[in-house]
C-alpha cells in the first residue's frame, strides 16, 4: 500500500529557475539539426539525381578564362564517342554554354538519350558529336523499370519521413514535458543524432568543404556523440548510476573538449590514428552499455521494461547508424552503390527509427512520461504516412516491373489510387494496433467477454475464479492493478488482486440479482487518466459477469461453512449423549445391576435386606427413568410431541409469567404434520426471538403469526419493543436463529417497525 | 524472439538483391571513322603535349594522307600516331591499346636509368631476392643477350615491335665485386591486382647532440591513407630526441603519387605554396599545403589524408635531399617541391627529367593517350622541363647504398653537420 507508483520514482522535475535555459538549449540544438538536414537536403537530392539521371559522364569544369573544360570518365560513352580530356565545350544541342551549372542542366537527361555536343580541342575549329546519355547506377535502375526521379523520391522520403517522425515525438515530448530535463535530452538526443547526422547534413558539410569535415561540423559530431553516451549514463532516473559513471562523464567531456581546444586541426578524436580514434570510441560507447546493465540489474522490474525499450531502440539505432556510415567511407562501385541506396540504406532507415519508436513506446506502454494519449495519434499518423509512403512507391515499383508500357503519370495515378484506397483500412487496423498495445482489447469487448469466459470455464477450483478474473481484466485492459472485494458477513475482505496497487483507483460494484455482494477495483492507465466511455462499458460488463461469479464463489463458501458446522455440531451432539450415557446412566445401572445381584443373595436368608435392596433399585430406576426423559428431552422438546408446535409455544409463553403478553395465530385448522427438523427449527427459533423480547427489548406486546405459503412455514414474530439499532451487530442470538433456519434451507429477515419494535421473519421450507 | 528469423530473411534479401543487380550488357561502341579518330588524336596531342614544338606538324600531317587513305580500322592509325609520340622526345608519351596489353611478370628488381643494368633495389620475399641478386650487382646479360636500353625498352605496343618474352624464368649474368655470377630469376606471371606496398624506411643517423633523421621514400603504391602515416611515424620516431637535421633519400622513386609523398614530408617542406605546374599554354595550377592537407589549383586531395594527428617537428632544421637518374617523376616533383626550401641542399646525380604532370585522353576506340602535359615550377617560379642537376654531384655507388660508406650519405652528412642547427 505504501508503495509508489513506479514512474513517479524517477523525479526529473526542472526547477523553475532551470526551465528557461533548458527550453532554450533544447531549442537551439532542434533548430541547428533541423537547420543543417533543411539546408542539406536539396543538395543532397541533387547529388542522387546526378548519380541516377543518365549524362556523359564528364566532370564539367571552367578555367580561367570562363569557358568550360570537359574531362571524360575514363572508358566513358563520351570518350568513346570522340570527346578528349581536356577539350573546351561551346554548345550543348545548339545552345550556347556559358557556365559548368548551365552545361550541366542541359548534359543531363533520360538515359538512352543523345545529345548534341559542340567542342574544340585547343585551337582547331569546332567539331560536333552526337553522345548518348548514360548513367551506369542509373542504367542498373532502369533494368528493374525505376527511373532517376523514383530514386529521389525514395531517398528523400525515406529522410524525410524519419526526420518527421523524430520531430513529431520530439514535439510532443516538448510540448507536455518539456518540465522534466530526461524527457527533453531524449528528445534532444532523437533529433541530433538522427537529424543531424543524415546524409543530407554530410552532404552539406561536404560542399561547405571538400575534403575533410569543416572545424564546426566537428564540433557538432563531438556534441552529438557526448549527448549519446552522456543518455546512456543518465537514463532513465536522470542520476547517474554511481560514482564511476559521473567520473567516466567528467573524462569524456574533457576528452571532447580537449580535442576541440588542443588541436591546431581541430578536434583531437578526428585525427587521432584511427585505430585509437575506433577504440577510444567503441570505449565510451561499452561505458555507456555498461551503464546501463548496471541500471538494469539494478531497477525494479517496471523501470526495466523501459530501460529493455530504449536499449533495443538506441542500439537498434547505433546500429543503422553504423550500417549507413560505414560503407559510405568507402567507394562504391555502380552495383554496391544502387545495393546501398535502395537496401542497406533504408534498412538504417529503419534502424534508426526504432529509437523514436522505442522511446515513444516506452512513454506509451510504460507511462514514461505520462504522455501516452497524444503519443497515440502521433504513432497512428506516423505510422500511416510511412505506410501510405512505402504502398505508393511499393505500387509504383510494381507497376514499373511488370507493365514497362505505361507511362509516368498513368503509374503515379494508380499508385496514387491504390495509396488511397489503402488509406483509410490502414489507418482503422492501425488505430486499432496502437490502441490495443495502448488500451488493451477495449474496443473489442466481446473477445474480452469470451476470453473470461474461456478462463472461468477452465478454472479447476471455486478458488481461482476470482484471482483469474482478476487477471483477465488486467491483462486485457493494460491496467497496471485490479482487485475484487467481497462483503461477508457484513465486512469487507479481498477476495483476489493482480499486479501492484497504485493510487488513482476506481471503483465498480458487482451486483447479483439486484443486491451489491462485493466490489471491483481498478487502477487507472496513469495517474490523470479518467477511463474513457468504452473502458466503463467494458469494466461494468465485466463486472457483470464477475458478479455472478463472485456470488458463486461466496455460495460455494457457505455451504462448505455450513456443512461443516453441521457435522461440527452432530459430533458436540454425540460427545454429549455419550458423556450422558457413559457418565450418568451408566453407573447407575451398573448400581442398579450390583443391588439386585446382593438382592438374590440375600433374599432367602434376609429378606428384609433383599426388600431395602429392592426398594432402592426402585427408587433408582424411577431416576434412571427421569435422566432419560431429560436426556431425550434435549435431543428433541417432549412438549412438541405432547402440546404441537403452537400449543408448546403457548406453554413457553405461560411459564412466564410477567413476560409480555403473547399473541398467537394459527391457520384455523391447525398446522399440518410438520416434518421434525422444521418443527424443532421453528420451535428454537420462536424460542429465541421470545426470549429477546423479553430480555433485550422490553417489549409488552408479542404477536407470532404462523401460516403456510408455497409449501414454506412462515412464521411472524413481532414485538412493540425497543427495535433494532440502525447499524446493529448480529448478537449471537440472532446469528444462531438465522443459522437455524439456513441449515434447513430457510431464510430470516429482520425488519424494523414504526414507530418501534422490531419483526423477524422466518420462512421454513416443508419439503427438502 | 523473431530477431533470427529477422535476420535470416534480411540475410537472403540481400543476397538475392546481390545477385539480381548486375550491370546491364553495354552495347560496343562504334569508333570515329579512321581518319577523324587520328586527327582528333593529333589535334589532342598538338594542344596538351608540352612537347609539342618537337613535332613538325605541318610535315606530319602531309606524312600520313598516304595511311588515312588505306586505313580500314583505327587500328590501322596506330602507326601514325606511334610516330608522333616517338617524335615528341617525352619520357612520359605512350599509347596504351586495351586489346594490345602484355602479359605483365614479376622478379622483383629494379635496374637504373637508362641502361637498365645496375640492380638498385630488390623486393623483399621476391623471386630476385630468393635467387641471390643483391643491390649494385650489374647485369651482363640477360637469357644471353645485353639488357634492352630505355630507347628500345619503354614502349607498349602497337609502338614497340620487339617481341614478347613470355617465359618463366630468366637467365642473368651478372658482375659483383668483380667476379662474374650465373643467377637464375623466376619470373611470376601476375594477374591483373594492387602493387605490394613498399614500406618508407628511416634511420636515425649520427651522435646524439648530432643525431640526424634519415629518410628513405619509398614508391608510393596506391596505399593513400598508410603511406603518409607511415613516414609521419618515422619522422616522429626519429625526433623524439630531437634531430638536428634531415636527409631524405629520393634516389629510388620511380613515380607514384606526388600528393601522398607531398602530405607525408609537408611538415619539413613548410606552409603555403610549394610549386606548381605550368601548362603548354601558360596556365599556372599551384599546389599547396595547409594545416596538414594537400591543395591542387585550391582543391583539396583526397590522396594526402593522413591517419591521426599530424607530426609537428621539434625545431626547425636543415634538410639535404639524395638523388639520382632513377628519381623519376613524383620523385623529381618531391625535389622541385622542396626548392626555395630555406637550409636545403641536393646529393647525387641529375634525376631522370620527366618533373611533369601526366595528362591522358582516352580515344574513341578505347586505346589511351599519354603524355607529359605541364612542366613543374618551384615556390620561386623557376621552371623544371628536363633532368634536374643536384647542388653537389656525387657519384652513387649503389652496392653501398643506405650504408654508412654510401658517398651520398657522407656527403649529406657532412653537410649537414656544417650547419648551425647541428654544430656541437
Amino acid at each position: 500500500m505504501e508503495q509508489a507508483p513506479a514512474a513517479s520514482k524517477i523525479n526529473t522535475r526542472l526547477e523553475t529557475a532551470w526551465l528557461f535555459p533548458a527550453r532554450l538549449l533544447w531549442l537551439t540544438g532542434s533548430l541547428i539539426a533541423l537547420g543543417l538536414f533543411i539546408a542539406g537536403l536539396p543538395l543532397h537530392a541533387r547529388e542522387i539525381h546526378e548519380l541516377y539521371r543518365g549524362d556523359i559522364q564528364t566532370s564539367l569544369t571552367q578555367n580561367q578564362q570562363g569557358e568550360v573544360v570537359l574531362s571524360p570518365r575514363i572508358g566513358s560513352a563520351a570518350a568513346r564517342a570522340g570527346v578528349l580530356q581536356g577539350d573546351i565545350l561551346l554548345a550543348v544541342d545548339g545552345v550556347e554554354i556559358t557556365s559548368a551549372e548551365q552545361a550541366d542542366v542541359l548534359l543531363g537527361g533520360e538515359i538512352g538519350t543523345s545529345v548534341n555536343v559542340s567542342m574544340r580541342t585547343g585551337g582547331f575549329p569546332a567539331r560536333s558529336l552526337m553522345v548518348t546519355r548514360t548513367s551506369e547506377e542509373g542504367g542498373i535502375l532502369l533494368s528493374y523499370g525505376l527511373s532517376s526521379q523514383f530514386a529521389v523520391l525514395f531517398v528523400l522520403s525515406s529522410e524525410i519521413v524519419l526526420t518527421m517522425l523524430c520531430m513529431g515525438v520530439a514535439v510532443v515530448i516538448f510540448r507536455y514535458r518539456s518540465d522534466d530535463w530526461m524527457a527533453l535530452f531524449s528528445a534532444l538526443l532523437m533529433i541530433v543524432v538522427l537529424t543531424g547526422f543524415s546524409l543530407p547534413v554530410l552532404a552539406l558539410a561536404n560542399r561547405l568543404h571538400s575534403g575533410t569535415f569543416p572545424h564546426w561540423m566537428d564540433a557538432w559530431i563531438a556534441f552529438g556523440f557526448g549527448l549519446l553516451i552522456l543518455f546512456f549514463y543518465l537514463f532513465p532516473a536522470g542520476r547517474f548510476a554511481s560514482n564511476l559513471t559521473f567520473g567516466l562523464a567528467l573524462a569524456l567531456g574533457l576528452w571532447l573538449a580537449l580535442g576541440l581546444g588542443l588541436s591546431e586541426r581541430s578536434l583531437l578524436i578526428w585525427y587521432l590514428p584511427r585505430w585509437l580514434y575506433i577504440s577510444a570510441g567503441s570505449f565510451w560507447v561499452a561505458t555507456g552499455a555498461a551503464a546501463l546493465i548496471y541500471r538494469y540489474r539494478h531497477s525494479d522490474s517496471f523501470q526495466r521494461q523501459q530501460i529493455r525499450w530504449i536499449v533495443w531502440g538506441a542500439s537498434a539505432s547505433t546500429v543503422g547508424l553504423m550500417l549507413q556510415i560505414f560503407p559510405s567511407l568507402f567507394s562504391l562501385n555502380a552495383s554496391t552503390r544502387v545495393l546501398y541506396d535502395f537496401l542497406l540504406y533504408p534498412l538504417g532507415q529503419l534502424l534508426k527509427a526504432c529509437l523514436p519508436l522505442s522511446i515513444a513506446f516506452a512513454i506509451l506502454r510504460y507511462r514514461l512520461w505520462n504522455i501516452e494519449i497524444i503519443l497515440n495519434r502521433v504513432l497512428v499518423y506516423g505510422s500511416l504516412s510511412v505506410l501510405t509512403m512505402l504502398g505508393y512507391l511499393g505500387t509504383i515499383f510494381v507497376l514499373h516491373a511488370f507493365f514497362t508500357g505505361l507511362s509516368n503519370p498513368v503509374i503515379s495515378f494508380l499508385a496514387t489510387g491504390v495509396a488511397a484506397i489503402l488509406f483509410e483500412p490502414l489507418r482503422q487496423r492501425l488505430q486499432r494496433g496502437v490502441n490495443r498495445m495502448m488500451y488493451g482489447e477495449r474496443d473489442d469487448p466481446y473477445a474480452v467477454l469470451s476470453r473470461l469466459v474461456r478462463t472461468l470455464e477452465s478454472t479447476p477450483s471455486a478458488n481461482d475464479v476470482l484471482p483469474s478474473i482478476a487477471e483477465t481484466i488486467g491483462h486485457s485492459l493494460k491496467i497496471p492493478y485490479a482487485a475484487i472485494w467481497l462483503d461477508q458477513d457484513g465486512t469487507e475482505k479481498m477476495a483476489a488482486s493482480f499486479g501492484t496497487e497504485t493510487s488513482d483507483l476506481d471503483s465498480f460494484p458487482l451486483v447479483y440479482q439486484g443486491e451489491t455482494i462485493g466490489r471491483l477495483e481498478v487502477s487507472r492507465r496513469a495517474p490523470n487518466e479518467d477511463f474513457s466511455e468504452a473502458d466503463h462499458r467494458l469494466i461494468e460488463n465485466i463486472a457483470q459477469q464477475a458478479g455472478a461469479a463472485a456470488q458463486t464463489v461466496r455460495l460455494n463458501a457457505d455451504l462448505i461453512r455450513s456443512r461443516t458446522q453441521i457435522v461440527n455440531e452432530r459430533e458436540d451432539e454425540r460427545l454429549r449423549m455419550r458423556r450422558d450415557l457413559h457418565d450418568e446412566l451408566g453407573p447407575m445401572l451398573a448400581a442398579q445391576g450390583l443391588k439386585l445381584t446382593a438382592a438374590r443373595q440375600v433374599i432367602r436368608t434376609r429378606p428384609e435386606k433383599a426388600e431395602n435392596l429392592l426398594d432402592e433399585v426402585i427408587q433408582q430406576s424411577q431416576q434412571t427413568v427421569t435422566d432419560v426423559r431429560r436426556l431425550v428431552h434435549g435431543l428433541r422438546p417432549p412438549v412438541l410431541d405432547q402440546l404441537g408446535l403452537t400449543d408448546a409455544v403457548r406453554d413457553l409463553a405461560r411459564n412466564h409469567s410477567g413476560g409480555p403478553a403473547l399473541e398467537i395465530t394459527a391457520p384455523p385448522d391447525g398446522l399440518p404434520h410438520l416434518p421434525a427438523a422444521v418443527e424443532v427449527n421453528a420451535y428454537r427459533i420462536t424460542l429465541e426471538a421470545w426470549n429477546n423480547a423479553v430480555r433485550h427489548a422490553q417489549a409488552s406486546r408479542c404477536d407470532v403469526k404462523f401460516c403456510i405459503e408455497q409449501e414454506m412455514l412462515v412464521i411472524s414474530i413481532q414485538d412493540d419493543g425497543l427495535g433494532m439499532p440502525e447499524e446493529y451487530r448480529a448478537g449471537v442470538g440472532l446469528r444462531s436463529m438465522r443459522a437455524r433456519a439456513q441449515e434447513i434451507g430457510g431464510q430470516l429477515k429482520v425488519d424494523s417497525v414504526q414507530p418501534h419494535g422490531t419483526c423477524i421473519t422466518v420462512r421454513l421450507p416443508l419439503s427438502s | 524472439m523473431k530477431l533470427h528469423h529477422l535476420s535470416v530473411l534480411l540475410l537472403t534479401l540481400v543476397s538475392s538483391a546481390c545477385s539480381a543487380i548486375a550491370s546491364p550488357p553495354d552495347p560496343t561502341p562504334v569508333p570515329l571513322p579512321p581518319a577523324q579518330h587520328m586527327e582528333s588524336a593529333f589535334q589532342w596531342l598538338e594542344t596538351h603535349a608540352m612537347m609539342s614544338g618537337n613535332v613538325d606538324w605541318t610535315a606530319l600531317r602531309n606524312n600520313t594522307a598516304e595511311i588515312i587513305a588505306n586505313a580500314q580500322t583505327t587500328a590501322d592509325t596506330y602507326p601514325a600516331i606511334c610516330k608522333v609520340l616517338g617524335e615528341l622526345k617525352d619520357g612520359n608519351a605512350w599509347m596504351l591499346v586495351p586489346s594490345l596489353e602484355i602479359p605483365n611478370f614479376y622478379t622483383g628488381y629494379q635496374t637504373l636509368y637508362p641502361e637498365y643494368r645496375v640492380i638498385i633495389r630488390i623486393d623483399p620475399d621476391s623471386p630476385a631476392e630468393k635467387a641471390g641478386l643483391q643491390v649494385g650487382d650489374r647485369i651482363e646479360q640477360v637469357d644471353g643477350q645485353p639488357p634492352v636500353p630505355y630507347e628500345e625498352a619503354d614502349a607498349f605496343p602497337p609502338c614497340n615491335a620487339r617481341e614478347i618474352d613470355t617465359s618463366t624464368e630468366e637467365q642473368l649474368l651478372i658482375q659483383r665485386n668483380g667476379r662474374s655470377l650465373q643467377i637464375e630469376v623466376a619470373r611470376n606471371r601476375i594477374t591483373a591486382g594492387r602493387d605490394p606496398y613498399y614500406p618508407p624506411f628511416g634511420q636515425r643517423l649520427g651522435e646524439v647532440p648530432r643525431g640526424i633523421g634519415y629518410l628513405e621514400l619509398t614508391f608510393e603504391s596506391g596505399n593513400h591513407v598508410q603511406y603518409p602515416t607511415d613516414v609521419q611515424k618515422l619522422m616522429r620516431n626519429m625526433d623524439r630526441t630531437a634531430v638536428c637535421g634531415w636527409m631524405i633519400d629520393l634516389r629510388r622513386i620511380p613515380g607514384g603519387d606526388v600528393w601522398s609523398y607531398i602530405a607525408a614530408v609537408g611538415p619539413l617542406l613548410g606552409e603555403g605554396e610549394l610549386g606548381g605546374f605550368e601548362y603548354s599554354d601558360g596556365r599556372q595550377e599551384a599546389w599547396a599545403y595547409s594545416n596538414g592537407e594537400v591543395f591542387w589549383n585550391n582543391e583539396y586531395r583526397f590522396e594526402s589524408e593522413v591517419d591521426g594527428s599530424i607530426y609537428k617537428p621539434k625545431r626547425f632544421a636543415p634538410v639535404a635531399l639524395l638523388v639520382s637518374p632513377a628519381t623519376q617523376a613524383a620523385g623529381e616533383l618531391m625535389l622541385v617541391a622542396f626548392q626555395g626550401r630555406p637550409e636545403l641542399r641536393s646529393f647525387g646525380e641529375p634525376t631522370r627529367g620527366l618533373p611533369t604532370l601526366i595528362t591522358h585522353t582516352d580515344l574513341s576506340d578505347g586505346s589511351k593517350l599519354l603524355v607529359s602535359g605541364a612542366h613543374s615550377f618551384d615556390r620561386n617560379g623557376t621552371i623544371y622541363n628536363g633532368p634536374i642537376a643536384p647542388d653537389m654531384f656525387v657519384q652513387t655507388d649503389w652496392s653501398k647504398f643506405g650504408t654508412e660508406q654510401d658517398p651520398a650519405i657522407q656527403s649529406a652528412l657532412d653537410w649537414l653537420h656544417s650547419q648551425s642547427a647541428c654544430m656541437p
